[in-house]
């Protein structure tokens, strides 16, 4: 299932300061090592969580921590808020 | 033979050490308070090992690979996580009753997956931290269930695994007094749009059940009930019932219990016992 690859694909770019860098610096290669939809990987370039979760089942823990590693941190936290929370 | 002398419920919210100065004084001091109650229970309960039930949150283990229940019977250290606010630093791991409960468990219908060596996330390194790092006759056992990130283990199972953990301390040939720690909880939403919000009237109903050793309430909770009413985080209730489990007869009694906004989390300390 791409839900899945996508999944792993956020995770990986999350977990550790190479991989964060290396999503960083080439979101495009980096996604393209997964099986994911094109626009899955749009999604996930564009960080628009609220899709992700909501119409690709994707955990809110896990969206949170990528937008937190590739945003600058928790000061980052509350615009991530305002793109949950904003209306559909 | 080994006893079991105590069990305690706490909160391992990582902002307590990474953002501790946020909340209004008088509840962060309410909450480092009770993780020093704990210390003193210890080492009152003269309590030389302590099994810490946490959860993984998408952190040491990802979608390759995700334990529904997990002991470590080696080497173990944490935080992982440089932000928690924590040194990382190795842990006193009683390896021989470790190893014996993850043998029990083989034996007894807990298929345990094993760690030899981890660095673990703030789930159970914030609770050893705060509570008995700093104490060298004191060791802990880590165990992980997932709480956190689906497809998650079920309540009953959690108890069971408790139930199985107990057995196994009990039948156990050396003379270690060992507590349980269920971590976690209660209400509290991790990146879902209600982040930030505390279920207070939920939190006192979760706590009156363990107050009540209540059992069948909480082994019902589904898990779309915990999520609504007390958010993602919320499922970590299912580390509270490892413990509950351990502790044959418990009953709960209330150590502290502060909603934190600032922390994102309803803050629940509770003592256990038969």
């Amino acid at each position: 299932m791409s839900q899945y690859a996508t999944e792993r694909a956020i995770w990986e770019a999350t977990s550790g300061p190479d991989k964060i860098q290396a999503y960083l610096a080439n979101p495009d290669a980096f996604l393209a090592q997964y099986a994911m939809t094109d626009e899955e990987k749009a999604l996930v370039k564009a960080k628009d969580v609220k899709a992700l979760a909501d119409k690709h089942g994707q955990s809110h823990m896990l969206l949170m921590l990528f937008w937190l590693v590739t945003s600058g941190g928790f000061a980052a936290l509350q615009e991530y808020l305002g793109r949950m929370n904003a209306p559909a | 033979m080994a006893q079991i002398v105590g069990g305690f419920l706490m909160p391992h919210d990582p902002l307590f050490t990474s953002a501790p100065d946020t909340p209004p004084k008088e509840q962060r001091d309410a909450v480092m308070n009770a993780f020093a109650h704990v210390n003193k229970r210890l080492k009152e309960l003269q309590v030389d090992t302590v099994i810490v039930i946490g959860d993984d949150h998408f952190t040491v283990f990802g979608p390759h690979c995700l334990p529904r229940c997990l002991i470590v019977i080696g080497d173990a250290s944490g935080p992982i996580e440089p932000w928690v606010g924590l040194p990382n630093e190795q842990f006193r791991i009683n390896q021989p009753l470790a190893q014996h409960i993850m043998n029990y468990g083989f034996d007894n219908g807990v298929d345990w997956a094993v760690s030899k060596s981890i660095t673990l996330d703030h789930s159970i390194s914030l609770p050893i931290h705060l509570c008995f790092q700093k104490e060298e006759n004191i060791s802990a056992i880590p165990v992980m269930v997932n709480a956190g990130v689906e497809p998650l283990i079920s309540n009953k199972r959690c108890f069971e695994i408790g139930k199985s953990m107990r057995d196994a301390v009990l039948a156990w040939e050396g003379n270690e007094r060992v507590a349980i720690f269920g971590t976690g909880g209660i209400s509290h939403w991790v990146g879902m749009p209600d982040m930030g919000r505390v279920n207070e009237e939920w939190d006192h109903m979760v706590m009156k059940a363990v107050e009540e050793g209540d059992t069948e309430t909480l082994v019902n909770l589904s898990d779309a009930e915990i999520i609504e009413q007390s958010g993602n985080g919320g499922l970590e209730i299912k580390n509270w019932m490892v413990a509950l489990g351990f502790i044959e007869g418990y009953r709960g009694t209330m150590i502290e219990y502060q909603p934190v906004r600032e922390w994102v989390t309803g803050c629940g300390f509770m003592e256990i016992a038969a």
